[in-house]
């Protein structure tokens, strides 16, 4: 087996579990064994970094204190902003709708084309039925003619 | 070395309150009870500290990256779910707090190999050996061999100074590692082998360097 293969078990191997495959492998590869070797070196240097932790500075849960305090008070003005903000917006919004609508109410009444109405009917040819009687647009146009509601 | 639990650690020794009591603790906080916020800090002080200390190694930086570790599991409290641990959970936080340090850290300089101000250089196969233990050296050379432990260790990547601090100082198992790292087993012991193999790398190339050359 090549040894990129074993890379797993070596913590196993090292805490003193079962890892045959790798203890097989330690009998036959050289590099594997002074690697081992090492790592048990290691394993005694190692525990020389271990430190009690340190003492904490006597201000150090007032301070943290503050700084969840600082904390409280932005988040708080950040919501109050935007609620104020969304509101604001909102107002806008309904103002802007509002204006909008005055504005098309007080527009003149216009055609598509730009001509009177009124004017626009009477521009329309006089047809008659083969029977004699007038279409229903002549009708309606004498009648806005005579200003008689129909 | 002494194998603690993830369940158990951070508080001082038979003084740590119930599951329900900290779930309690937890949900308070939760709710911006200080006081319970505090208290649950408390509890895990000493293992945050602890955790701290063994992994950016400057006494300096220790208080300040607690303070932002704290704050930061203040703000992420009200989304915890209790799906996890508090304290893996916890420990989470610390992790990344300090790996983004070392990060910023390793990015404005390096440490130089030049100060080890060693005597005598002994080979890891010997160190390894019963005949030289540090425990069987006398002071002077013990103190000397932490500063060369020292020295390897803030020499290597924050990504191999944390699984190797987190097994070897800290005693957390593989799964709990695992855990705190959120990543496979298998994968959490790769990467501690591999880390083991460029400290042993960097001890050969120092003892390469003291040696005299013939």
């Amino acid at each position: 087996m090549r040894c990129q293969q074993l890379e797993q078990q070596w913590e196993d191997w090292l805490e003193g579990r079962d890892a045959p495959e790798l203890a097989a492998h330690l009998q036959a590869c050289a590099h594997c064994r002074t690697m081992a070797e090492e790592f048990r070196g290691l394993n005694a240097m190692v525990p020389l970094l271990r430190d009690e932790p340190p003492a904490l500075a006597p201000g150090f849960w007032l301070r943290l204190r503050e700084r969840i305090e600082a904390t409280d008070r932005q988040e708080a003005y950040w919501a109050a902003f935007n609620s104020l903000a969304g509101r604001a917006a909102a107002v806008l919004a309904v103002l802007l709708l509002a204006l909008s609508l005055l504005t098309l109410r007080q527009q003149p009444l216009t055609s598509v084309t730009g001509i009177d109405p009124v004017q626009e009917a009477s521009t329309i040819p006089n047809v008659e039925l083969s029977n004699g009687e007038l279409t229903q647009d002549q009708v309606l146009v004498s009648l806005v003619e005579m200003d008689v509601k129909p | 070395m002494e194998r603690r639990r993830l369940t158990e650690v951070g508080a001082p020794r038979g003084a740590r309150p119930g599951q329900d009591e900290e779930q309690n603790l937890i949900r308070r906080a939760q709710k911006g009870d200080h006081e319970a916020f505090e208290t649950l800090l408390r509890q895990h002080q000493r293992r945050v500290l602890s955790l701290i200390s063994h992994l950016l190694r400057r006494p300096a930086d220790i208080e300040d990256i607690a303070q932002q570790v704290f704050l930061k599991v203040y703000l992420a409290l009200p989304r915890f779910d209790f799906r996890s641990a508090f304290g893996t959970w916890l420990y989470r936080i610390a992790v990344n707090e300090c790996y983004d340090h070392l990060r910023r850290q390793r990015a404005r300089k390096s440490a130089a190999a030049a100060e080890i101000p060693l005597e005598e250089v002994v080979s890891l196969e010997q160190l390894g050996s019963s005949a030289t233990q540090p425990e069987g050296l006398d002071i002077v050379a013990r103190t000397e061999l932490r500063q060369v432990a020292e020295k390897l260790f803030r020499r290597l990547s924050p990504d191999d100074r944390l699984v190797l601090t987190l097994k070897e100082l800290e005693g957390f198992s593989i799964e709990e590692i695992a855990q705190i790292m959120r990543l496979q087993e298998s994968t959490v012991k790769v990467r501690i082998f591999r880390a083991r193999k460029r400290l042993a790398e960097a001890y050969r190339r120092l003892v390469r360097a003291r040696l005299p050359r013939s």
